[in-house]
């Protein structure tokens, strides 16, 4: 499918009320994998690839993590079948101008690459950028220098 | 998203109006469809304003970083803008949402065969005052746009040897249930 037509597409993807349960599907480890590979492949300044995934499946903490992003997506995000924290981490040199660390460019990157190749798959997603750190960073033992970027749903 | 490859080295020819209004039209569609208000995707084709903004961007220390852009031959210059809040956290989702939607561009840019090279390593204070931005917006990065030169891979020897060469593997990238 062409980049056009993928991002006409998007919108089932990216409005939680649109994924109402009955829609929900499980994820398989392969088309995990799948987005998985397709943000990795995405271009960063240096090739420095300052991003990482973490991959929650279980529904406790699920359910956890669910607390931590606003409320239209978070039960979405505690019924999904996987959920992703896409994670920035520092690297050499780490920003660009002050407010702005090259993670912060980097990963949105790698997102859109995640989003599109989970459209193309036809796999049920939701996402956030609003993510309250400390808490998520908490539950996930993250270490203080990384930063969550979004929390991505699947199925 | 295979087939993206940095590329600094462009023939002259122009890129039509009409793959340019796909390119262009990708990101505002990605960026209407995510409900994302702040970035502007802009293009600018070459003549004065492309000469100001490729001067202004290599100016001082970072011309280190990408000498080749002041002699490029691409038929244009995307740049990633974004209208900047006051806030921390305001200014990181800009910055974030305006990094995806430049990302739709490039590889609508792919998809039609064209080349492309994200930049940020730039004088942005530079290029903002040669080429004023409206409604305030800020300078993310910027890239250069056009056929891919023939006899060649697009890349630049310079450059390249400032850039790791090898891939993660996706098992160093990803972990499960928590960081490890």
């Amino acid at each position: 499918m062409s980049i056009g037509g993928l991002i006409d597409t998007l919108v089932e993807g990216l409005t939680p009320p649109n994924q109402p349960s009955g829609r929900r599907r499980p994820v398989t480890d392969d088309q995990i994998t799948a987005v998985l590979e397709a943000a990795r492949i995405a271009p960063s300044a240096r090739n420095m690839q300052t991003w990482r995934f973490v991959v929650v499946q279980e529904a406790e903490r699920r359910t956890r993590i669910a607390g931590t992003v606003p409320t239209p997506l978070s039960e979405t995000v505690a019924g999904a079948s996987a959920v992703v924290l896409v994670c920035g981490v520092p690297a050499g040199a780490t920003r660009t101008r002050p407010s702005q660390p090259y993670a912060m460019i980097d990963v949105p990157i790698c997102l859109s690459h995640l989003f599109l190749r989970a459209t193309e798959l036809g796999l049920p997603y939701a996402w956030t950028i609003d993510v309250a750190q400390a808490p998520c960073m908490q539950e996930l033992g993250i270490p203080p220098d990384v930063r969550v970027i979004a929390v991505v749903s699947l199925g | 998203m295979q087939r993206r490859r940095s590329c600094r080295q462009f023939e002259p020819d122009p890129v039509p109006e009409d793959a340019m209004a796909y390119i262009l039209g990708c990101a505002r569609r990605f960026q209407q469809r995510c409900a994302f208000t702040a970035p502007r995707i802009i293009a600018v084709p070459r003549g004065p304003d492309f000469e100001r903004v490729t001067h202004a961007a290599t100016r001082g220390l970072v011309h280190l970083i990408n000498p080749w852009l002041t002699s490029t031959h691409a038929s244009h210059l995307l740049l990633c803008t974004t209208i900047q809040p006051k806030d921390e956290a305001g200014i990181s989702k800009s910055v974030e949402q305006a990094a995806m939607c430049m990302q739709v561009a490039v590889l609508a840019a792919t998809e039609l065969g064209y080349g492309t090279c994200w930049m940020a390593g730039l004088n942005y204070r530079r290029v903002e005052r040669a080429y004023p931005l409206q409604d305030g917006a800020r300078l993310i990065a910027m890239s250069p746009l056009g056929r891919r030169a023939a006899n060649s891979d697009g890349s630049d020897a310079v450059t390249l040897s400032f850039i790791a060469h090898d891939r993660r593997p996706l098992p160093e990238l990803q972990m499960r249930e928590v960081w490890r």
